[in-house]
């Protein structure tokens, strides 16, 4: 590590706080803005991410600054990264979005189009406990309307 | 815990933006109240590319249109009442709804059944509606109105009906020439052209592009470009148009046994 490397304390919302070389916190362009306008102090704030995801937001930085980590590796690191219960993948998109990771949230959301892909209104549901708010006047003119794509 | 229902809207349409297939599509908008209300049917990506439905021609008094699903390879029925009674022909995607009773044309989205009233078709039936149903009878022309490009992503779209005689339209006039014209058998758009052939295997092209693109009531006249060489004209020999990636085929069916 060289010398000239900065150090970064980052606080979520639970008072847990995450110590980051500031050259992998960057990915993150909300915190890049912080210190490109000085308004760093000691500690970064962050009032909308908890510790369990920012744990995995800092394993997902950590991974893809790796030097010389190849392509394929970093694919596989992905592919079981996305694999999560839909409620931390909720809390992800909510963080990625937050801290603007764009490359992370573009990754975050594709995971979602690909647990809709195939699936009826009640399989999607049923992925991510979403509830038919729907009146039976409103179910019924839907599935007029619908019925084809998915029976 | 509710806690899909409540994802702010941006996030809600920047994953609908990523949904490439029309069907995950609607099954999303199916889900609960507040999906429904944040994505719009216009956050639909119309570039992207579908697996075509085959439109089945028998449903014409009924409100709803039968396709064959190539991807789930069987007969769906599309809610679509706007089509009830009409003849439909597709185009990029769109219906172009005809009705000889009421004298009416439209575009329609199958989907978002949006409308597009064109210009009336009064005139082009008194005298010509036998005749459209006598040469689709001998020549299966596929197409009787063919579109430039998709309405869903462009206004700049030239509508070309196979055989229109209507004032309100920009005609083809096909007398003014020497030629024989013959029956058209295929019609195509292809790099900002129409081009037709004939029974008679002559390929014409009705120059509609750039700033030329017709005005109303302005006659666009087709110009003579070739024929297939050494085919005499048969009632066994069909004509095609076909296009590829780079280039424009006239392709021979023989339906001589």
């Amino acid at each position: 590590m060289s010398s000239s490397t900065k150090f970064l304390t980052l606080k979520t919302c639970d008072d847990k706080k995450f110590v980051l070389d500031e050259a992998i916190a960057v990915r993150s362009q909300t915190i890049k803005n912080m210190v490109e306008d000085d308004c760093v102090s000691n500690v970064i704030p962050l009032p909308n991410v908890d510790s369990k995801t920012m744990t995995k937001v800092i394993e997902y930085w950590k991974k893809h600054s790796e030097e010389g980590i190849s392509k394929d590796m970093l694919m596989d690191f992905d592919k079981a990264f996305v694999k999560v219960h839909h409620s931390i993948l909720h809390a992800l998109i909510l963080a990625a979005n937050f801290l603007n990771d764009k490359e992370m949230l573009d990754m975050m959301c594709q995971e979602v189009v690909d647990r809709i892909k195939g699936k009826t209104p009640e399989e999607i549901r049923k992925e991510f406990d979403i509830k038919n708010d729907f009146t039976p006047e409103e179910e019924e003119e839907i599935r007029k309307e619908n019925a084809w794509a998915f029976e | 815990m509710a806690i899909w229902e409540e994802l702010p809207n941006d996030l809600l349409v920047k994953i609908a933006n990523r949904v490439k297939v029309m069907e995950d599509f609607i099954a999303l908008r199916d889900v609960c109240t507040s999906w429904r209300v944040s994505i719009t049917k216009d956050d639909f990506d119309m570039f992207s590319p579908q697996v075509p439905l085959l439109m089945l021609n028998a449903t014409k008094y009924h409100k709803y249109h039968e396709f064959y699903s190539l991807s789930k390879k069987k007969v769906v029925r599309v809610f679509l009442p706007e089509a009830r009674g009409t003849d439909c022909v597709s185009s990029e995607g769109w219906l172009c709804t005809m009705s000889y009773y009421r004298k009416k044309m439209n575009l329609l989205h199958p989907f978002s059944r949006t409308q597009i009233q064109l210009p009336s078709l009064k005139s082009l039936l008194v005298s010509h509606d036998v005749k459209i149903v006598s040469i689709r009878k001998r020549y299966p022309l596929n197409q009787k109105v063919l579109l430039s490009a998709s309405p869903s992503i462009t206004s700049d779209y030239v509508v070309m009906v196979s055989r229109p005689r209507d004032l309100n339209w920009s005609r083809s006039n096909i007398n003014t020439t020497n030629h024989t014209w013959g029956n058209a058998t295929s019609i195509i758009y292809y790099n900002g052209q129409f081009y037709c052939v004939t029974c008679y295997s002559h390929l014409w092209v009705f120059d509609v592009a750039g700033s030329s693109v017709p005005q109303s009531k302005s006659i666009v006249k087709p110009r003579f470009i070739d024929w297939v060489d050494g085919n005499m004209y048969t009632n066994e020999q069909y004509y095609g148009l076909v296009k590829t990636s780079n280039a424009l085929l006239i392709v021979t069916k023989s339906t001589h046994l």
